[in-house]
């Protein structure tokens, strides 16, 4: 590999021509594209003279075939009561729209309008965090619609890394790293408050957050760069007094870090091949424990992707795999370092754990196929695999599949995956865990465009 | 980016982004097109097409790769409906002695979806997920072009160390 990649490093040799003026010169020669809000065929229609009969007319076929879009847009389908709610942004006839649906049917709550991205949802449902590009900074609402707010740093617009937003287990508040300036801060806001705190940190960059179960303390962990050789602490912040506390070990996680259910213990996979680069050192899997302020290491002979605890903490279950290749389940012992497989999961898959951690949803492709894709799941430790749902036509984006806060349900696309550069136009479906009640919730069609989910 | 977007305007921050990342799209089009005239088109098509949509484009250099890659496949495409081929004789090493003939045209001997997931994990470096994103397909998809594309250059370059 080290090999393939210095040969693609000849390419930088080769002298790039600037072609700026030729962007300017095609920029300035077409017309400008603006943005066609929806409300615009009614302010044309205002505007036309009596005798514009045949074009008033056509403007009116096309105000409802929009709405007409709209309408297939929220409408939801009323199968089954009792799932909660997907938000999802969309972009309808060019113009951002962020959108709350309830599983259970009935129409899709406006949110926000504007273009918005990062979109994660409070695990209970209740809130919704983003970033609005019109507003420049993260937003804060109900996924009702309301109580929506800016979130402020403090006194001006969240900008940086503000994307990076997670929410604590309990809901009770989301936090991020916000990057202004020459300082680094870890921002929390409260769901049910005002603007959000700062905690001064004096850590490397672009750290990892990882909030523990007692939704009070966050890890933090440095992400280091390929080949970078930095040596990175790691730190343990009690976000009710603020403390920050450096612990003695550099944990350079490139899979988690994962707290244990009982909050004593965090897990994460070092060194080995990554997507990007080939950390040195043998691939491990590593629990820290934070009271003893210890590392154990277990050498690993495969690839792991993902990682959870089981609900007793004695066991992490892993999933392990490369590039494309082979994909299984398996089973480390935390204290003998023992593994074994539980189950074969498929060649080249997109995997999720539920939030419950004890089941697994993947995406696997048909032999063969790039196109063609079906849902399955699989619940530990006994459990085996089962196909959930089949011919997930070109399976979508990334983020799929979507597990509800409850583990009870799952989103999938289906539709055209095409490409397109400014998202997509397809469906969105839900489906039990146990196969049952697949149907489909948002269908975009036309002008409508979809591009993140979260529930 | 999207900080740049917000303090210094849109036009400029489209140019501040072809500065810092033009010259690197460029040379990973040419990768994929095997034609510097496809990679100039592409490259300058898709940054005026940003220039155009204004803020509405959501993440200005994943979009303009995104664009750029879309619109060489386009060219390629027409190309390959007027039968017109790919020459292996007129490489662009000219353009640079240092450039690595051989490289450039065994990724031309890959399929369309292989050569650009392989373009972009091992030039651009960037990991699968961006990728995905960069083309507007999907990490599965991704991966298994990945995995084909690296074990079919490998075969075409003699290059069996991993």
């Amino acid at each position: 590999m080290a090999e393939l990649r210095a040969r693609f490093r000849s390419l930088d040799r080769i002298a790039a021509p600037d072609v700026w003026a030729d962007v300017e010169e095609r920029s300035a020669a077409a017309a400008p594209e603006p943005l066609a809000p929806v409300g615009a065929p009614l302010v044309l229609l205002g505007r036309l003279r009596p005798q514009d009969r045949t074009l008033r007319l056509l403007l009116v076929v096309a105000l409802i075939v929009l709405a007409l879009i709209v309408v297939a847009l929220i409408g939801g389908s009323t199968r089954t009561p009792g799932p909660p709610r997907l938000v999802f942004s969309s972009s309808v006839a060019g113009a951002g729209r962020v959108y709350a649906i309830d599983a259970a049917g009935g129409p899709a709550v406006p949110i926000y309008e504007g273009t918005a991205y990062r979109i994660h949802v409070s695990p209970d449902g209740s809130h919704v965090i983003f970033q609005g590009q019109s507003d420049g900074g993260l937003m804060m609402s109900r996924t009702d619609g309301s109580a929506r707010r800016a979130l402020k740093d403090p006194g001006e617009p969240v900008l940086g890394r503000a994307w990076e937003s997670i929410w604590a287990p309990d809901s009770h508040a989301a936090a991020w790293l916000s990057s202004r300036a020459d300082r680094q801060a870890l921002m929390i806001a409260d769901a049910e408050v005002g603007d959000p705190r700062s905690i001064e940190l004096a850590l490397d960059p672009d750290p990892r957050l990882a909030w523990a179960p007692d939704s009070v303390h966050l890890a933090l962990l440095g992400r280091t760069a390929c080949e970078s050789t930095t040596k990175r602490i790691t730190s343990i912040v009690d976000t009710e007094t603020g403390l920050v506390l450096p612990m003695g070990h550099d944990l350079n996680a490139h899979v988690g870090p994962v707290w244990s259910h009982h909050r004593s213990r965090l897990a994460g996979i070092v060194a080995g091949e990554t997507e990007t680069c080939i950390r040195m050192g043998r691939r491990q899997l590593a629990i820290w424990d934070i009271a003893s302020d210890t590392i154990r290491s277990i050498p690993l002979d495969v690839e792991v992707i993902d990682l959870a605890w089981s609900p007793d903490d004695r066991t992490i279950w892993a999933i392990s795999g490369d590039l494309g290749g082979p994909n299984d389940l398996r089973w480390i012992d935390v204290e003998t370092g023992e593994m074994g497989k539980i189950a074969h999961l498929g060649d080249g898959i997109a995997a999720k754990w539920a939030r419950g951690g004890t089941k697994v949803a993947w995406i696997e492709l048909g032999a063969g196929s790039s196109d063609v894709a079906d849902l399955w799941t699989i619940e530990l430790p006994n459990g085996l695999p089962r196909r959930i749902a089949r011919d997930i036509a070109r399976p979508g984006p990334d983020g799929w599949p979507k597990w509800s806060p409850t583990d009870e349900w799952i989103a999938f696309y289906r539709g055209p995956w095409d490409g397109l550069p400014d998202g997509f136009h397809g469906s969105i479906w839900i489906v039990r865990s146990d196969g049952s009640d697949e149907h489909v919730l948002v269908d975009a069609r036309s002008s409508v465009n979809l591009f993140e989910v979260d529930w | 980016m999207n900080e740049a977007v917000v303090a210094i305007g849109w036009p400029q921050s489209v140019e501040a982004a072809y500065r810092a990342d033009g010259d690197r799209l460029w040379r990973a089009l040419l990768a994929y097109a095997g034609d510097p005239d496809i990679a100039s088109e592409s490259v300058a098509e898709a940054y005026a097409q940003a220039l155009r949509r204004g803020p509405a484009v959501r993440d200005p250099a994943a979009w303009t790769w995104r664009s750029a890659f879309r619109i060489a496949a386009g060219a390629l495409k027409d190309r390959r409906a007027a039968g017109v081929s790919w020459d292996a004789s007129a490489d662009v090493s000219h353009l640079d002695r240092h450039a690595d003939p051989d490289l450039l045209h065994a990724l031309q001997q890959l399929p369309d979806a292989q050569r650009a997931a392989v373009i972009l994990f091992y030039y651009a470096d960037l990991p699968v997920r961006d990728i995905a994103a960069r083309l507007g397909s999907n990490s599965l998809a991704i991966r298994a072009n990945l995995s084909r594309g690296r074990r079919r250059l490998r075969v075409l370059l003699g290059d069996d160390d991993g």
